[in-house]
Order: structure tokens, then sequence, then C-alpha cells
């Protein structure tokens, strides 16, 4: 985008430069129009700056999004760039000592850590001070080692821990301190199974580098030694692991994670430890990052396309008003013997110049809008960790800059091109240019060739989505001068202009593959089609509104001249309709795509998980058991979700073997004591959902087939075999019994049989998760409510699965209403042009202005004639921009594979009528400065004006 | 009555107008042009009045002043026995769609309309009734020559058949005067004959008319020529009337 934008500018812009220095006649053309008319000059550029402020905006909110990641990257693993895991505290000790005996020159840290979550209490028992955190992450290491892990002592957050700590002390991080209402000297409990163990807080730290890793840390051979060794701690409940430190800053650290993990890899082989796993936490962090960054501003700038595309045809309405006001002059200067190419590059300075202003006040504005759309962000968007701060790279500037430029360069010099072709006989008497109609065998031609561009590219490469969108709407629309030689033109454009609508509408729902997975530009180029193809149909209609506008409004004067103007412009006016649909179609979709996510939220809980209405989450250290939930009064029923990773085997196209982790839940017999989650696909040989999942429960290890459940996203379907590996290097083949739709609000991945787990895991510790039906009277999220509080010392974290779910969606919902809101401003626009353009038509039909009021025609008709006009444009860009947003998000949304199955479609009609409120209102608004300029218009002075 | 018994400063209460000490100064920044320096005038129900003078000395100013368009700085204007000047925007407006007529020399007809709905603008904006004034813009049309041509756009019509337009718009409230600022000025000469004919033959149906002109002929063919030099009266003669005599001689005032 930039590029292309920068290659625009750099063909446009040197005769421009060459003109501006070495042809004063050109030169002193272009520049006394900027400077003859500076309120107008000043309405050009504000109109253009609109679109520069956009898509710098765009850009400052992606580089805000990456830029809070980044710094996050940045303090929150500290100086740590990679973790080994391993099986035990004894091997994290041999597996550091093998890496530290390397001296590698690209490792400047090695520690071996211990880590458990655990809850912890304070306060005296039974009173209002008592306070128990479920889940604190505890990390057992050397804060010696620590405090001098990597090159930067003050990195790892550890400069003011204590060097050598007692196995009955504990040092805790400021947040977790606060909450827990200690200071140090304090004393905190830490629950461990049935019992407790008291420690003293020797240190707070702030939350950075080692003590934001680990909120609470405590010395080596606490968790596994004498203190935790005489509590029911199982080995299992513990992970170790060795934090490595790579040589170098926090990027060129993260670069080296690929030559450190060959590194740590030979080194571990040397000590019988064979394809360990190495996680690069800060390069994955970083790069996630840039993802990020990069994501947020392709998303933003796709949906400020909309506002770009109405901005640029704002642009263009303004120059070719500029250019019609000026026909007389440039008649003239015709006829005295100036050359059509000097008049188009005096056109082009003159644009230049509105256009350099703009650009530079553009991308000027658009950081306020981007520093507004982050601080909106940073205040809707629950980032755990995550604060969204403003972060401007100044690339950012210089790319919207020079898009806004390019851009209304472009339209400059293609808007001159046309207007330098006038007819001077016509363009002195003012009179307005023939619309001749293009019978000759140019138009044959052109549209043969564009049918038959239409069709050859669709059929080589309807496959990809755009193509299979547009293609035919090319051909159709290129086919119209062919049809128009059998039946009225007019006729043509509605016919095969229709057809191309009704094609753009459908295309998802109709081509369900191929758009399977559509970009979100692909949205941008579906709703930029629909609005151009409507607004054609509706001006070439044009007859027939004249006569309806004369029917209802023939008495009223104020309707007469109101409606006479747009009706006798119909291209102008379709521009502007046009501007205005495209930013109204937007905000529609984005507000029944809102409407329907919430609408389809009791949905998605009930595709997660199916009947099964609550979930709780324990500490391994102390979990709750089956029969403990089963037998309290609240709860009907409780299932064992065992959640675990499982190592899948994947032969890659060149035979190579591949492994990854994926998650996977174990379920037995109990979780089918209520209806499980609905299977979107269902292997033939299961008669209903029922059946498959009884399959899957019942899969045994030693014989049969053993069925699975997979997600939607996975792209498996019912058939499929998937091959596990044991931890004893064994593979275990799976067959796909059924797919679900949504899991991944309660845990994503493989359903599996309980009788698998013994074969698939390490080991088959206790199960930390539950899914629950309340008790009968009992509502889920009151359910969660009692066992948060009873679970308390063993972290328990319940909830209910319709909770989950409406938190998830109105995560959706805020994101989408802070698009929402950034797409208000596209509304600003709209409102914006119409008033430039409206003001400017004052202007232009000042003298006729001066007449109406002569022969006695009163101010308050000549305002109402404006306010008319506006309200005429208005309302069509209205009705259009709400009608085929709400067409087109129905299609997507429920006809395309583009959207999770089962969305309940629903419209916001309050907010829908509120949105034609408001942008009928605002349209209004727009007409009021002009309207009462022109009935201010002093009939006598207007009249000496010569045009 | 006649206008020979114009005397004095008295303003007439039977004119159809009458001014009296009319001015009028433009100042633009610490440009003061006085373009009107106290201007007596009346005129009488029926007279063809033609207002004549070298250019840049106040016609337009004074058809301006006396119908009302601009704003005076000093003296009144009686119109029909009412000041215009001491009306209200809004009384003023309704007054002129009411009561006068206007033919300038670009026509001035609205580009997006056709002629006939040129023609009732007018009409309709004093209130009448659209069937009403659709009728009698197609009556002065055919007056005017050009009922075959109504449903055409200005810029589809000749320069003197623009005018014609402009004149039926003019004539479509059946004024008490119509205020014409050289409306021959961009036509040929065959072409201003006919409009002048027009002219005449409208006034000797009883319209009264005042015309600003560089015309000669039309300044021959008026009941009563005025001369304007200077921003005043420098002459008021009856060239074409057996009471020549009655003329009188030198600045009124
Ligand atoms: N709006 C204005 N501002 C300043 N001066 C003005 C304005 N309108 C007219 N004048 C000046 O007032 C004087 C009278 O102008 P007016 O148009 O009445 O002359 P005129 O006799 O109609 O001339 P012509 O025959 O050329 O039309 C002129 O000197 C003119 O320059
Ligand atoms: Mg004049």
């Amino acid at each position: 985008m930039t590029i292309v934008a920068l290659i625009i500018l750099a063909v446009l812009i040197p005769p421009v430069i060459f003109d501006l220095v070495r042809r004063p006649t050109i030169r002193r053309l272009g520049l006394r129009n900027v400077s003859r008319r500076r309120g107008e000059a000043a309405l050009v550029v504000a109109g253009s700056l609109l679109a520069t402020a956009l898509v710098t905006a765009a850009f400052v909110v992606g580089d805000s999004f990456g830029g809070s990641i980044r710094s996050l990257a940045e303090t929150r693993w500290g100086p740590t760039d990679m973790i080994v895991d391993v099986d035990s505290t004894d091997q994290a000790a041999v597996a550091a000592e093998a890496i530290s005996d390397l001296e590698s020159a690209d490792i400047d840290g090695v520690m071996p850590v211990s880590f458990v979550a655990v809850a912890i209490g304070a306060g005296e028992a039974g009173t209002d001070s008592r306070v128990v955190e479920p889940t604190v992450r505890l990390l057992e290491f050397d804060t010696a080692v620590g405090s001098t892990f990597g090159g930067d002592p003050s990195a790892t957050g550890l400069a003011d821990a204590p060097v050598e700590m007692g196995s009955d002390e504990i040092v805790l991080n400021d947040v977790v301190a606060s909450d827990l209402g200690v200071v140090v000297g304090d004393s905190v409990e830490i629950f461990i199974g049935d019992g407790t163990i008291v420690l003293e807080v020797v240190a707070v730290l702030e939350k950075t580098g080692l003590a934001g890793i680990g909120e609470a840390i405590v010395a080596p051979g606490s968790l596994t030694g004498s203190t935790f060794a005489q509590s029911a701690l199982s080995d299992d409940a513990v992970s170790s692991g060795v934090f490595v430190s790579n040589t170098g800053d926090v990027y060129s650290g993260a670069d080296l994670s690929e030559t450190v993990d060959e590194q740590i890899a030979s080194a571990l082989a040397g000590v019988m430890i064979d394809d360990p796993e190495i996680s690069w936490v800060k390069s994955w962090l970083i790069e996630d990052a840039e993802f990020e960054a990069e994501d947020t501003t392709s998303l933003f700038g796709t949906i400020s396309g909309f506002s770009v595309a109405a901005g640029v045809l704002l642009v263009i309405n303004l120059f070719v008003m500029l250019a019609a006001e000026r026909t007389v002059e440039l008649g003239t200067m015709r006829a005295v013997g100036i050359r059509r190419g000097a008049i188009m590059r005096a056109f082009a300075l003159e644009g230049a110049v509105y256009g350099a202003i703009a650009a530079v006040l553009g991308a000027l504005v658009g950081v306020g809008v981007g520093a507004g759309v982050t601080a909106y962000a940073s205040a809707v968007l629950p980032t755990d960790d995550v604060g969204i701060r403003l972060f401007v790279e100044p690339s950012s500037l210089v790319a919207g800059a020079a898009i806004g430029f390019a851009i209304s360069q472009l339209t400059v010099v293609l808007t001159s091109f046309r207007t330098s072709k006038l007819n001077i006989i016509r363009a002195l008497k003012d009179m307005p240019a023939q619309s001749h109609r293009e019978r000759s065998w140019k138009s044959l031609v052109g549209g043969a060739v564009g049918v038959a561009a239409g069709v050859v590219l669709y059929v080589m490469a309807g496959t990809t989505p755009i193509i299979a969108m547009v293609a035919p709407v090319l051909a159709l629309v290129s086919a119209i001068p062919l049809l128009g030689r059998l039946v009225p033109t007019r006729m043509a454009i509605i016919a095969l202009c229709g057809a191309a609508l009704f094609w753009t509408a459908a295309v998802f729902g109709l081509l369900p593959d191929v758009m399977d997975d559509p970009d979100i530009s692909l949205f941008l180029a579906q709703g930029i089609l629909l609005v151009g193809l409507a607004v054609t149909m509706v001006a070439v209609l044009e007859r027939f509104w004249s006569r309806l506008a004369r029917l209802g409004g023939g008495a009223n004067v104020s309707a007469r001249l109101g409606l006479a103007h747009p009706l006798d412009r119909p291209v102008r006016s379709a521009l502007l309709i046009a501007m205005y649909a495209l930013v109204i179609f937007t905000v529609t979709f984005m507000g029944v795509m809102n409407a329907v996510f919430s609408a389809s939220t009791p949905e998605l809980a009930n595709q997660a998980a199916g009947s099964w209405a609550a979930l709780v989450d324990t500490n391994n250290t102390s979990p709750f058991t089956t029969e403990e939930l089963a037998a309290r009064d609240d709860v009907a029923h409780a299932a064992a979700i065992r959640t675990r990773g499982v190592e899948v085997v994947e032969i890659t196209e060149g035979l190579d073997e591949e492994t990854f982790f994926t998650r996977a839940q174990f379920v037995d017999d109990q979780f089918l004591a209520v209806s499980p989650p609905p299977l979107t696909l269902r292997g033939d040989e299961f008669a209903d959902d029922a059946a498959a999942w009884e399959a899957v429960v019942e899969s045994s290890s030693v014989d049969g087939t053993k069925w699975v459940v997979m997600q939607d996203w996975s792209g498996e379907i019912p058939g499929d075999v998937i091959t596990l590996r044991t931890p004893d290097g064994d593979d275990v083949d799976v067959t796909v019994a059924g797919v679900m739709a949504n899991g991944w609000l309660v845990g994503s991945g493989m359903y599996l049989g309980e009788p698998l787990a013994p074969t698939l895991l390490n080991s088959v510790d206790a199960v930390w998760r539950h899914f629950l039906v309340p008790a009968d009277g009992m509502d889920a999220s009151a359910l969660a409510a009692s066992l948060n509080a009873d679970g308390v010392e063993r972290g328990a974290d319940a909830a209910a699965v319709l909770d989950l779910a409406i938190s998830e969606t109105s995560e959706q919902e805020a994101f989408i209403s802070m698009l929402q809101g950034y797409l208000g401003l596209g509304l600003l626009i709209g409102i914006a042009g119409l008033g430039v353009v409206l003001v400017r038509a004052v202007r232009e039909r000042r003298r006729q202005l001066g007449m109406l009021r002569a022969v006695g025609i009163r101010s308050e008709t000549v305002r109402g004639s404006f306010i008319v006009e506006a309200a005429f444009i208005g309302f069509q860009g209205v009705v259009l921009g709400i009608g085929l947003g709400v067409l087109s998000s129905w299609q997507t949304l429920t006809r395309s594979a583009a959207f999770e199955e089962g969305l309940t479609f629903a419209l916001p009609y309050r907010w829908l009528a509120m949105l034609a409120v408001i942008a009928l209102v605002a349209s209004l608004l727009a007409s009021l400065v002009p309207a009462i300029r022109a009935g201010r218009v002093p009939p006598a002075s207007a009249l000496r004006m010569t045009s | 009555m006649s206008s020979d018994e114009i005397n004095g400063t008295a303003p007439q209460a039977n004119a159809l107008v009458s001014a009296r000490g009319v001015e009028k100064t433009y100042r633009t920044g610490d440009l003061v042009v006085p373009a009107l320096r106290g201007v007596d005038l009346d005129i009488s129900g029926g007279e063809f009045v033609v207002v004549m003078g070298p250019s840049g000395n106040g016609k337009s100013t004074l058809l301006n002043c006396l119908s009302g368009l601009d704003e005076i700085d000093g003296g009144t204007v009686l119109i029909d026995g009412n000041d215009i000047h001491e009306m209200s925007d809004r009384a003023r407006t309704t007054h002129r769609a009411k009561r006068m007529g206007f033919v300038f020399q670009s026509f001035n007809l609205i580009p997006v309309l056709s002629a006939v709905e040129n023609a009732e603008l007018p009409m309709l904006a004093a209130g009448a009734k659209p069937k009403e004034s659709r009728d009698r813009a197609m009556d002065l049309l055919s007056r005017v020559g050009l009922a075959d041509r109504s449903g055409h756009r200005p810029a589809e019509l000749s320069g003197g058949e623009q005018q014609r337009v402009a004149i039926a718009r003019a004539l479509v409230t059946d004024p008490a005067v119509v205020w014409a600022d050289e409306p021959t000025g961009n036509l040929d000469s065959a072409t201003a004959a006919s409009v002048l004919e027009l002219f005449h033959e409208v006034n000797r149906a009883g319209q009264t008319m005042v015309v600003v002109t560089h015309d000669r002929e039309i300044g021959a063919s008026a009941d009563r020529l005025i001369e304007v030099r200077d921003g005043l009266i420098a002459a008021d003669t009856r060239p074409s009337s057996v009471t020549a005599e009655a003329s009188t001689e030198g600045p009124v005032r």
C-alpha cells in the first residue's frame, strides 16, 4: 500500500515540481487559484485531509498495539529467553549443569527452576482481614543466582531480593502482596493438600523480570525438600525447567533463540535427555507482538478503507466542482490558445498544493485520532497484562501522509484530464457538458473485452475469493453496452447491475467452499461493489425520481429547487450518495454483527459444553474430587475432565515426521449424564450424537477403533485418522467420530475416552477440572460463586459456562464497538463532505440565488431548498447504506462458512433506527451552514456578479 | 394626472413609484463611491420610462434602489404609497413577488428548471396554486411566442428566447412595475428589436415599465427618457410624447 503510494507520487509529483520551478505561466495559473479564494481552498484541504487522517490513524493504532505488546515482551520475561522443560527437579539440575558446561558465548545465564500453582492465605482465619488468593505462581530458585541471571541485573527484578533465603521464608511481588494485604515481616500460609505451611515474607519486589514470572519465590529445595515433603504435594504437581538467558539485549538475545536451541539440545543429548521441550518464550512473544501489530493495522486499515473510499469520493467531488465552477474561465483559456496540457498541469499543481498541505495536517490529525482509539481500546479491551499505550512510529506518519497524498493527487490528475477535455463553446456559454451516448464501436469492443476478461479470470482463478467475487461483476457490468444495443440502455443497466448486485450480495452463500476463509479485505470489496452498483442503479432511475419529485414537490418551491439540482447532476449526486452510503453500510454491518454475536451467546455456551452449565478448576496440589462435588446439595451432576497435552505425529509433505502437543480432554461416562456438546459433523456409523460420544468414552486402549471428537477449526472430518505418540514412544491411531463447533470457550482440542489416558499420559494423577450441572432450582452462576467461596484455599476457579460466553462475546462486542467508534469518523467524512459540497454549491449558484430573491422568493424558501437537497442525498445514502448493510451482513453471517455455524441472526432494530435518524439529522446539520449562507445572499450584489 | 405636476420635494401620493432624496454610497475598504446623490423621481402607472446615461453613473444602482433589491443610505422610496425601505426583508420580498417583475441583461434563469417552471416561479413564491400558476405561465409563454418551447431548459434556448422566458417570468404575477436592466444588452439588434416590441406591447396593455439601456433606439421610443449622470438625474424628457413641453431641463434638485 505504502509502496504503491510512493510509486504514484514518484510518477505524479516530479512534473509538478518541474512546472513549479521552470514554468512560470503554469505556476501562476495554479498558485493564483489557490490564493484567490482562501476560504474555498481551506474547504478543499479540510475535505482531503480526512482520508489521510484515517489512514494514519490505522497505522498509529497498529503501532500502539504492537508497541504495547512488544514492551510487555521486553519486561515480562526479564532476562529469560528460553525455558527448557524437564521431568523432575533432579533432571533440571543435571540439565542446567550440562548447559553451563557448554560455556557458550551465546548464553549468559542458566538457572534451574521449579514451579507450582498454589493458594496463599494471609490474615487471621475467621476475621475480616482473612484473604486467600486461589492461584499464585510459586517459583523455586536460588535468588543469588537469579539476581545475576543474564547480563543486566536490573532486568531480573531481583535487585532487592535477599541473597540467601531460609526454607521458611518467601518473597512476593508487589501485586500479590497488596492483594493479600501483607508487608515484609508478615506471615502467609500456603495450602497444600489438606495441610498448610506458614512462611515469612522477607521481601516484596516490583512485578518485573523473574519477580513477574514468579508471583512468589521460595528457596531451592523448599518445594521438593523438607518443608513441603511432609505435605501431600505429589511430584507430578511440580513442573521443573531450566531458564536460559541469551547474550545481548531483548531483541538480539531473542534472535539467538535458534542457535541456542541447537546448543541446548546437543548438551542435553550428552546427559541422556532426548528431545527436550524448549520454549522460545521471549522470541515467541515478540513474534506475537509483531503479528498483533500487523493484524491490528490491517484490520483498522481495511475498516477505514470504507471511510477512505468515502474520502476519495469526496476529493473527486470537490475537484469536479472546482473545475465546474471555472468552466467559463477554462473555456476562455482554451479559446485564447492555452493548450489542454497546460490547463491540466496548472490544475495538477493546484491540487498538489492542497494535497501536500492536507497530507501534513492529515497525518497530525491521524495521530490524534489514533491516540483516541488507543485510549478507548485500553479502556474497553480486557487485556490481562497488556496495557495498551500510544506508540507512534515515524514511518507510520510518512506512510499515512504518502497514501493520503497519492490518493488526492491521483484524483486531481484524473479529474483534470476529464475537465480539460471541455467543449470550448459550451464552456464559454456555461452550458452543461453534453452527455453523448457512447454507442461507438469503442464501447462495444471495450464491453466485449471486459466480458471476456471477466469470464477468463473466473475460469482461471475462480478459486481465489476476491476473483470469484469481482470477475462475474466485471463481466456483467461490461456487458451493459452490448445489451444496450438490444434494449434501452437504462434497462440494460438496471438488469445487469441488478444481477451483479445479487451476485455480490449472495456470493458467500453461493460459493461456500471458495469463500470459506475470507480475508477481511473481501468484505471491503463486497461493500464497495454493493454500494457502487446500487448507486448506479438509483442514478439511472433519475427520470423516475424527477417525476416522483414533481408529483410530490410541485407546489413547494423549496422542494422543487432542492430536488432539481441533485437530479440534474446524477453523477455528482451519485458520488455523494455513494460516499454517504459506504460509511453507513459499514456501521450497519458492524452493528448487525454485534447484535448477532450477543444473540448467539446462549448457543455459544451450548456448543461448547452442551447441557453442562458450569465448570470448576482447582489447583493440582489439592483438587476437588468428583465424589466430593457430586455429594454437594447444590450439584446435580459432576463429570471429571482430565485436560492435558498429548503429542500428535504429523507426516509432512517431505515425508518428514513432525510432532506437536495439542490439548486433550479425557472424559468418561459421567460426561454423558447430561447432553454433551452437539456435533456439527458425525460419522455415518453413529445414529445420533449420543452414540458417537458413547463410542468416545468407551474407546479402550486394548482393542477396537479408538474414537475421538475434534474441534471444527482443526479441519478434521469424521473418519480421519490421527496418530498420537505415547510417552514411551509408541504410536496410537485414533479415528474422528465427530466434530464439535466451539469448544474453545472451555478448552479446545481433542476429546478422548478416559480409558486411553494411562497409555497417552505420563501419569494419571488427580483431575483438576470438572463440568457441573447445578441442582434443580439452582443457578449456575450462584453455584460457581459458592464453589469459589468453599474452595478458595484449594485454588477453586469456577464459572458458569454462559457467563464465560457472555464475557467472551462482550469482549468481541467491545472490539466491534471500538471499530464502530472509529467508523463514526467516517460518518464525519460524510457529513463534512456533504457540508463542503453544499457550501461550494452556494457559491456556484450565487447569481441564481440573487435572482430568486429578486423575483420574490423568501430567504427561508431558499434555505429550505438546501435542506431538501441535503435530505435527498442523505435519505438515499441512509436507505442504501442500511439496506445493503443488513443484506450483506445477513448473507455473510448466516450463509457463509466464514463465521461459526449456529449464529443466531438478529437485527438491532432500535439501534438501526437510531443510526438512520442520526445519519439523516447529520445530513441536515451538514446543510445548515450552507443553507443559512444561501438565505443571506443579497440580491443586488449577487446579480452584479459576472459569471 | 400627469408628471408635469412634479414640483418641489413633496412625495406624490398618487404616483406608483415616488422617490425622494435617495442616496446610495458603496464602501469597499477605504474606497467610497457615492453612486446616488439624492435622487427625486416619480413614476406614474402605465408609463414607459427609459433610463440612460454613461456607464458607471448609477443607472443600475438607481433601479436596484427603487425596486428595493438593494438598501439605500438616505431618502425614501414609496411604492403604492408604502415606504419599501421601511418594510422588513420578508415583507419586501413578498412585495417583490406580488408587485414587481424583473428582467436582467444576462437572463438569469434557473438552469435546472424548464422554461415554464422558470416562468411560474414568482407566482408560486407569491403563494398561488400550482395549477393556476402553470396556466398563467403557459399563457405568458404563448404571448412571448414560446408556447412550444415550454418544456425546454434554458441551455436549450437561444439568448433571445431565454430573455423572452425572463419577460414571461417578470409578467406572470401581473406586477405593478417591470424593472429591466439592459434587457437587450446580450442580444443582436434584430432580436433586441423584437424584445423591445414585446415591451411596447405589454406597455400598451397598461403595464408600467422602467428600462435601463444604452440602446438609443429604445430611448427614442420611450414615453419618458431619464438621463442619469454622476448619481443624479440630469434630464427628464418625453421624446415621443406630443406634450414634449412638459419636460424639465437640468437636475431636478
Ligand atoms: N458593489 C459595489 N461596490 C462598490 N462600488 C460599486 C458597487 N456596485 C457599483 N459600484 C459603483 O457604483 C457606481 C455606479 O454603478 P452602476 O452599476 O449603478 O452604474 P451603471 O450606470 O449601471 O453602469 P453600466 O452602464 O456600466 O451598467 C460605479 O462607479 C460602480 O463602480
Ligand atoms: Mg448597469
